[in-house]
């Protein structure tokens, strides 16, 4: 099963608080509501699971946002938003 | 039944693993657009090249999965699931082995249709240090595996080998190594994760070396996405597209419109009735000269479009844009469509199937009749030549290219506020989630994109053998019958004329205005369709009590000789007006088709057509009152 995690004494920080050059793992997804959970249906797919490890590459100039980010050698694009139901222990 | 003993082959493959390059490389150039049973999406299909039996290759859109999450991928799972298609090639990526055999493994099991899989990109995985096995890849899935490389023209005779004896009539064994996976869009994950772990396994065994980080995109990407650079870098990309779609045209448009002038003069010189001559010259020739002009330019812009998308910057033209686009309330991938909308609103309008949301596509579409496409250039162009002096402005820049540059602006400002409009208003609620793969940079297979503007190419000429030779045809017999004085299109634009007249165009203006709803160039045909009928009367008066049988003149420049003619006859308030008029409207009946059948609304389309309409009426009727004062 996935860990949906709630733990509110000791939040984990999101993959949508990461700058540039960090480097994560994934541990857990936040509850996804309708709209969230085809999304992150397409995440997994491409291999955002638990375990993974992740590279925040870039972040778009001005807005900071959204952000590119490397896992299983491939490198994607998402907005700070959505990255945010993404729960990381940072490396 | 002849159609069924052609092979349907289904080219079916993941985003990014050079699926076109490959299609381009296994098949002739005769591309078409494929039709099959269920499918609603345009994909194209060719001859497959070197195979024994005769089979058509469809290349249909990419997809990460076969869970469908937008229009592109719905469109795939139909298709694999259709039974339309005897056999399949499956093109996934090998710098990416998880995502490869993941794809494989979901596809197989969704199908029981004969298939090859191209494991593509094995130089670059290769170079890369990526290692696989793929002779046991081939015994686990119980498929061929051919190692390809589409760019470097690797493999495919290989693949074609293993394509031809493969057994269609044997449909494969569905794999038992793994459960179905339907289960997983209920929202329950583990399915999926079982699934994962046992496409892991494979993976294990087939994958004897992990390559290496794609160092060379990282280092691009520090420029290409960098706050400074990367702005300076995407206008400067932009600046060049434009800047060779209007420069380097001009030479090839040039050679076209000598060859028309001196094919219009080899017709004038045979001996035949001048009504003959007038049809080919007048009815024929001025129309479809008029609007094959503009080729070199649709391919200017499509060439650089295929080029950035294959190389991979246009992924990052979306992630530089995606927060900005925002602020209009659109998905950074709209940028695409409105990008491809420069050339024609068509392919834009279709282009919309990568966006995710109804909503957002809708606000996209109703977007893009406004951003400036090429078929508005030589209405643009004529005018402008008539009306605006070519004076220095400043540092070189004339005037006229100025106001070529004004009109572009404007159409892309009112595109954007139309969408900030609709979206506010209209349309509200959450962004969709962007989500986009930024691929390797990687050199683009040159023949893949000549292919695919051949295609292009093909599509433009069709269009203007059939639909623009039709039109021109009949605006030629609308102003030459019953007679050339009191002509059919004599009285349809008296007609129009009262409507037409408090934003200053005449009857003759008018009446050009009909056939643009067709195709928006034909304004400058069936202008000079009109002049040069109207020319000949003159011509003939004028022969009967001079020369005797000279018959019409040819006119070798078309349209500086219009030009000429409307500078005379038309007061600049009523060219400026025109100007603004098809900044906005007429939209041409190709658009609207398009956005009946994207959105599958008649509702939509007709709205568009209206708003556009009384908005094209009240701008010019604004810039004709405001001219006349001045």
């Amino acid at each position: 099963m996935i860990n949906v995690i709630n733990n509110d004494d000791q939040p984990l920080p999101s993959l949508g608080q990461l700058s540039p050059g960090e480097k994560a793992e994934i541990v857990g997804f936040q509850q996804p509501d309708e709209a969230a959970s085809s999304f992150l249906h397409r995440l997994f797919e491409v291999g955002f699971l638990e375990g993974s490890h992740l590279e925040v590459l870039q972040e778009a100039p001005f807005s900071k946002d959204p952000i590119s980010v490397r896992i299983k050698d491939a490198t994607y694009a998402l907005r700070r938003a959505e990255a945010s139901l993404i729960q990381v222990r940072k490396l | 039944m002849s159609h069924s003993t052609i092979q349907k082959i289904a080219l079916v493959g993941t985003p990014n693993a050079g699926k076109t390059a490959l299609f381009n490389l296994l098949t002739n150039s005769r591309q078409r657009v494929a039709n099959y049973a269920g499918v609603t999406v345009e994909s194209v299909e060719a001859d497959l090249l070197h195979s024994k039996a005769a089979a058509t290759l469809v290349d249909l859109p990419g997809a990460y999965s076969l869970h469908p999450f937008t229009e592109e991928e719905k469109v795939l799972r139909d298709a694999v699931k259709s039974g339309s298609f005897s056999k399949m090639i499956l093109v996934v990526d090998a710098t990416q082995p998880e995502r490869a055999i993941r794809f494989l493994v979901e596809v197989l099991n969704a199908t029981t249709v004969p298939a090859v899989v191209a494991f593509n990109m094995m130089d670059i995985a290769e170079s890369r240090g990526y290692r696989y096995d793929l002779g046991v890849l081939s015994s686990l899935l119980g498929v061929p595996v051919v190692a390809t490389s589409a760019v470097k023209k690797k493999g495919a005779s290989d693949l074609i080998h293993q394509l031809d004896h493969l057994d269609a009539s044997v449909s494969r064994e569905s794999n038992a190594f793994f459960p179905a996976q339907e289960a997983a869009s209920d929202g329950r994950m583990s399915p999926i994760l079982e699934f994962y772990k046992k496409s892991d396994v494979i993976l294990k065994q087939v994958l004897l070396k992990k390559g290496g980080v794609d160092r060379r995109s990282e280092w691009i990407d520090r420029y290409v996405l960098h706050p400074i650079w990367g702005i300076l870098i995407l206008v400067a990309v932009l600046g060049i597209c434009f800047q060779l779609m209007f420069n380097f045209a001009q030479v090839p448009m040039d050679w076209i419109d000598a060859g028309m002038g001196a094919l219009s003069a080899l017709i004038s010189s045979i001996p035949m009735p001048d009504l003959v001559k007038s049809f080919f010259v007048d009815g024929v020739l001025a129309g479809v000269g008029g609007t094959i002009v503009f080729l070199p330019q649709i391919l200017i812009l499509f060439a650089l479009i295929l080029f950035l998308e294959d190389f991979g910057f246009m992924a990052r033209a979306v992630f530089l844009l995606d927060h900005w686009m925002g602020k209009v309330g659109l998905h950074g991938r709209a940028f695409l469509p409105i990008l491809s909308s420069y050339a024609c609103a068509v392919p834009g309008i279709m282009a919309t199937k990568s966006i995710e949301s109804r909503r957002d596509r809708i606000v996209t579409i109703m977007m893009i009749p406004v951003t400036t496409c090429s078929a508005r250039v030589p209405v643009y162009t004529l005018l402008i030549g008539a009306f605006i002096p070519n004076t220095a402005v400043f540092a070189g820049l004339k005037m006229q290219g100025l106001v070529m540059l004004g009109l572009y602006l404007a159409g892309t400002l009112f595109a954007l506020l139309s969408g900030a409009v609709l979206k506010r208003f209209f349309f509200k609620g959450p962004r969709m989630p962007l989500f986009i793969e930024l691929p390797s940079y990687k050199w683009p297979s040159m023949r893949s994109i000549a292919k695919g503007l051949l295609y292009r190419a093909k599509l433009f000429l069709v269009r203007v053998g059939t639909i623009i030779l039709a039109l021109s045809v009949i605006i030629w017999v609308m102003v030459t019958f019953p007679n050339k004085e009191k002509s059919i299109a004599y009285n349809l634009g008296h007609a129009i004329e009262p409507i037409m007249k408090p934003i200053g165009f005449d009857w003759k203006i008018s009446m050009a205005m009909i056939p643009t709803f067709a195709a928006r160039e034909v304004m400058v045909s069936a202008l000079s369709t009109v002049y040069a009928v109207e020319e000949s009367v003159g011509s003939t008066v004028e022969s009967v009590s001079g020369e005797g049988s000279g018959g019409a003149d040819p006119d070798a420049e078309n349209a500086d000789k219009l030009s000429e003619i409307i500078k005379k006859e038309w007061p600049l308030a009523t060219g400026l007006s025109l100007l603004v008029w098809f900044i906005f409207a007429p939209q041409c009946i190709s658009t609207l088709s398009a956005i009946r059948r994207e959105l599958q609304s008649t509702k939509w389309m007709l709205f568009l057509t209206l708003y556009l309409f009384l908005l094209a009426y009240f701008a010019a009727w604004i810039t004709h009152t405001i001219a006349l004062k001045i």
